[in-house]
């Protein structure tokens, strides 16, 4: 007998059950990607790591090189398990011709190496290192899914020939957030090659104790080894590797978090509706003795038939969609020892969904006690009361058309009903607004700031070298002369230590110059403008444990000053710690020259860019926008993937939440319905009434939604790029945002409100109103 | 005399779960300008029925219904409301109103549709019906505060709204006490006085007996007819007697 009520009634609301069907898919499909992907990411980069063993510390360096000093050093070292030196042919991208395409343009460091011996292996698609033979090309992985390079493909390298044989995975530099990128060769082809590059050194540890990396870096720099580069630890190869898809997987996570609660305010308003038409049913059975026992039973088989579908269906699309999801996961980082337990996790979300749902049907349905039989068949269902001052007499409105006055009127008198939909359609304007601002702010030109440097158009950087003063001379001179340039400004990076909280010392890179010749964003403070100030990057704010105000101790050869924290900025690139002052400290050190350039015509950075390399041949000029661009092309691209499927998520959610809405709220409203067609009212007048309430309730929706969207959305991205390092974040936004998707939301919901009311037009009034 | 309503041979059949049911039979009838006219049968024989296909409530399938010469079912749906909201008057057995509206709005509510700018006017004019029904206090209460016969006036005077031709009522004393009932049908003597055909479903032969005719169905036909006369000499208990007797012949 159970099944046949179950079964009539789920036909006979058709609609209803799919919808909710739809709503407990869609909260499974997100719970269980969100699993899948985490863990996939997760366990891809440490099996990556594991398999290409990076070393856990990792020192650049650009120049001569004692390797008999680094190998005592690390001989001596307590903490370290391993140490190698390996070598980067770094070879402009001119000389590097893949197939029909040439890196002339890339701004990676393109670099050639041979297998390494004992750790940071370069390895293959199935996680092997790669053992090339002569005559034989691997090339970054990065190039493969960028389209620039084929298996198969002839290369030539400084002229030299090449046959493209295979792809390679680099545990340090896969993702295009690295900027340099590792060819590998064979060892006889390599030493053909050296005569045409300049070779840079990775100066590389395996340590026993990790979390002892920071000393280490400390005792490093005290000992005054190479250090003419970038220094980057092993979680940061996490970091980066992870960014990209991390992202991607945050937004996800944002998305289903609303639509499982938006899932879960659908289900109670449908139990709600449903509860309140069987009322007098329910007072009834109380009455002539029957247990509330089965009535519920019906209520929870029927939920719990359609949370079941739902989570296998939910369950089911996850896979579907988690494969093109992980595709870029699995290229760059290859399979995760943890599938098998993603598939777990994802089954055993799905279960945790579906008895949430029957959980809270559970608890909705706890309101059956309350129902008094006498009351409910006397008076039916409880109405929301309107015992209320009133204050907007119809008789008394000269503004307003009745049917807009009657259907404001309406969701006036019945909030708490209308609540329900406000809040679907505030979550969806949230839902459509928060990750396409943040997509626009990304990708926003002044997005540069968030990441240590200023609005510019070009920077020429050079690494310390013998005949640095001179070289830094000409390019002074050069940039003075240059008719094109508007401005620029010198930053000299230095290497110091500073004093930790806990008294030892630590290595510091500061760079030294005018910092408010292109500002950047501080979250806290502001740029250094005193000799005594410096700027920390938030990595280093940390690491250091200095606050705004705050006093830190650098230490040089000329011995400890004392600075006050003036700002802390954001600051993801070059391994993330940085700091800045404009004192210039001439005893130290010079790590590399940066030179920040504004143009007077943006349209000319190309042009000029070219110019200065050739000018200029021992700097790296890089474009700032390309750079961005090339850098963080992948993570803005997945960004605006995801912005699309929450914009096409939240208009499909406000679809149909307007739908089921509408859908019974006229069930509801069947009795007035009639009423007021048998007083006259056409179907022309219902219709304007109904779109009035949709409309009205839609531009409050969309209002809070994106006042929310402004604040605690900015909030939330932030929180979320904070976790990568870049703080306060501000979003951009775009016209289109705030005037374009309010009018999607509103055709859609028009269109819902059409189809969920046009029902209305066929109430017979006759049967709704004669008793 | 002129026919308010004339329906020539309605026939009408609902389709109940398997089988068609057919409800009016080929229901003939007449009414005249002016006239009270009201409708008495057994449970289901079809009463309500027919005062909701006359008023173009609700369909038929053969037959003719004219309306003031009007034929109603070549009419479409919007020419119908169009017809109801500003020809016709109806009185409901449960008095159905907007929740949220005061009463008086209430009552503005089927003139206000056509004519927005004259909402002083009409709050005044519904007002002056609200104290002729009595109720003339309760005007900006909400519905839920006040009493059913109290409703039940105001839903009278919402029938009165836009001066109508006709006024048809479906058992409007039906959920009353006879205190209330007595007043209801002294508001729709005076409204019928005034002018204003009425027809009126009743299953109280004390109700019909205040009518000038009153019609018999049974089964989907009407079967008998009983001419009261207007209610000029209050032979009531008479009148009464006659309609109770009548009904009992109609029902054997
Ligand atoms: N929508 C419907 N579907 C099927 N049958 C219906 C429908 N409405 C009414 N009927 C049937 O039509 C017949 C006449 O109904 P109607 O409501 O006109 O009777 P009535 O004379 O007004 O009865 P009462 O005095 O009880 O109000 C009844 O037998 C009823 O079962
Ligand atoms: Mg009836």
């Amino acid at each position: 007998m159970y099944y046949r009520m179950i079964r009539n009634d789920l036909l006979r609301n058709k609609l209803i059950s799919i919808t909710m069907m739809l709503f407990i898919t869609a909260m499974t499909t997100l719970v269980s990607l969100v699993a899948i992907l985490t863990i996939n990411l997760i366990g891809s980069i440490d099996t990556l790591t594991k398999q290409a063993e990076v070393p856990d510390f990792l020192q650049m360096h650009n120049g001569d090189i004692d390797t008999e000093r680094l190998q005592s050093f690390a001989a001596a070292h307590e903490n370290v398990k391993d140490f190698q030196v390996l070598d980067f042919l770094n070879i402009t991208g001119a000389k590097i011709q893949l197939g029909e395409n040439s890196l002339m343009d890339n701004i990676q460091d393109n670099g050639f190496s041979t297998q390494s011996p004992k750790f940071d292996y370069l390895l293959d698609l199935d996680g092997q290192p790669i053992q090339p033979t002569e005559g034989e090309l691997y090339v970054p992985i990065g190039y493969m899914k960028e389209g620039i390079a084929q298996i198969g493909d002839e290369a030539k390298i400084a002229g030299k020939a090449f046959q493209i044989v295979g792809f390679l995975r680099d545990a340090q530099m896969n993702s295009p957030l690295a900027s340099s990128k590792r060819f590998l060769v064979h060892e006889k082809d390599y030493q053909e090659l050296v005569s045409e590059g300049t070779l840079e050194y990775l100066i590389e540890f395996q340590l026993k104790a990790l979390s002892k990396t920071n000393e280490f870096e400390t005792a490093y720099a005290d000992a005054g080894l190479e250090a003419n580069g970038p220094t980057l630890t092993s979680g940061l190869f996490k970091i980066i590797n992870g960014l990209s898809d991390g992202i991607m997987i945050a937004m996800i996570l944002l998305v289903g978090f609303l639509i499982v609660i938006i899932a879960f305010m659908c289900i109670r308003f449908t139990l709600l509706t449903k509860i309140e038409e069987d009322y007098r049913e329910i007072g009834t059975m109380k009455a002539i003795g029957l247990p509330l026992t089965d009535i519920k039973k019906i209520y929870v088989a029927k939920y719990a038939l359609l949370a079941l579908v739902g989570c296998l269906i939910g369950l089911l699309l996850s896979f579907t969609f988690s494969g093109p999801l992980l595709e870029n996961i699995r290229l760059y980082m290859g399979e995760s020892d943890y599938a098998s337990w993603s598939i777990l996790l994802a089954i055993f979300g799905s279960m945790v969904v579906f008895l949430l749902v029957i959980g809270y049907i559970h608890f909705l349905l706890r309101r059956f006690r309350k129902i008094s039989a006498a009351s409910a068949i006397r008076t039916g269902s409880p109405e929301e009361k309107n015992a209320r001052k009133n204050y907007f007499f119809l008789s008394k409105n000269r503004v307003l058309p009745t049917n807009v006055f009657i259907g404001i009127k309406d969701v006036l008198s019945r909030k708490k009903l209308y609540a329900t939909m406000l809040i679907v359609l505030l979550l969806s304007c949230f839902i459509m607004v928060v990750p396409w601002n943040t997509y626009q702010t990304v990708s926003s030109p002044t997005f540069t700031k968030y990441l240590g440097f200023g609005d510019m158009d070009l920077m020429v950087s050079m690494y310390q070298s013998d005949e640095h003063v001179d070289n830094e001379q000409q390019v002074v001179n050069y940039l003075n002369e240059s008719e094109s340039i508007e401005q620029f400004v010198q930053i000299t990076s230095k290497s110091f230590k500073a004093k930790k909280e806990d008294g030892s010392e630590e290595k510091i890179v500061i760079e030294l110059g005018d910092h408010n010749a292109f500002p950047i964003e501080y979250h806290a403070g502001k740029a250094p403008e005193q000799p005594n100030e410096i700027a920390l990057s938030s990595m280093n704010a940390t690491e250091f444990e200095k606050q705004v105000g705050d006093t830190i101790e650098i230490i040089s050869d000329n011995g400890t000053e004392t600075f006050v924290v003036s700002g802390i900025y954001s600051n993801i690139l070059n391994g993330g710690k940085t700091a800045k002052a404009i004192s210039s400290d001439e005893s130290a050190p010079t790590m590399r020259l940066n030179y920040y350039i504004k143009l007077n015509d943006t349209s000319q950075i190309a042009g000029t860019a070219k110019e200065m390399s050739e000018a200029l041949p021992f700097v790296k000029v890089t474009d700032a926008d390309n750079h961005k661009q090339q850098v963080f092309g992948a993570t803005i691209a997945s960004i605006k993937t995801a912005a699309n499927v929450s914009l096409i998520v939240a208009l499909f959610i406000t679809g149909l939440v307007s739908l089921l809405f509408m859908k019974l709220l006229v069930a509801k409203d069947r009795p007035a319905i009639a009423m007021l067609k048998a007083i006259g009212f056409t179907n022309q007048d219902l219709s304007k009434q109904y779109t009035t309430r949709g409309m009205f309730i839609l531009i409050i929706g969309v209002a809070g939604g994106s006042i929310l969207a402004n604040t605690f959305g900015e909030s939330i991205a932030g929180m979320v790029m904070a976790s990568f390092g870049i703080e306060a974040l501000t979003f951009v936004s775009h016209p289109i945002i705030y005037l374009g998707f309010p009018v999607l939301m509103l055709l859609v919901t028009l269109l819902a409100t059409k189809i969920g009311t046009s029902q209305a037009g066929k109430i017979a009034i006759a049967e709704n109103i004669k008793e | 005399m002129k026919k308010v309503i004339n329906a020539q041979h309605i026939h009408k059949t609902f389709a109940a779960e398997k089988e068609k049911v057919m409800v009016l039979k080929g229901v003939s009838t007449t009414i005249y300008k002016g006239e009270f006219v009201s409708v008495m049968g057994p449970s289901g024989s079809g009463k309500s029925t027919l005062l909701y296909t006359l008023s173009g409530m609700d369909t038929i399938d053969s037959g003719e219904i004219t309306f003031n010469d009007q034929s109603l079912t070549v009419c479409g749906e919007t020419e119908l409301s169009d017809i109801r909201r500003q020809q016709m008057g109806f009185v409901f057995q449960q008095p159905t109103f907007l929740k949220n509206l005061a009463i008086i709005d209430n009552i503005v509510l089927p003139a206000l549709r056509d004519n927005r700018k004259k909402g002083k006017e009409l709050a005044n004019k519904a007002k002056q019906l609200l104290e002729r029904t009595g109720i003339g206090d309760l005007a900006y209460r909400m519905t839920n505060q006040v009493s059913g016969g109290q409703l039940q006036r105001a839903g009278i005077c919402r029938a009165l709204i836009n001066e109508p031709k006709m006024i048809f009522a479906d058992e409007p004393t039906g959920a009353l006490n006879s205190k209330s009932a007595e007043e209801i049908m002294k508001n729709f003597l005076q409204i019928n006085q005034e002018g204003t055909t009425i027809l009126l479903v009743t299953h109280d032969a004390k109700v019909a007996a205040q009518s000038e005719r009153v019609l018999f169905m049974k089964d989907g036909q009407i079967v008998d007819e009983l001419h009261l006369g207007k209610l000029s000499n209050p032979f009531l208990e008479n009148r009464t007697e006659k309609v109770t007797r009548k009904m009992l012949k109609v029902e054997m």
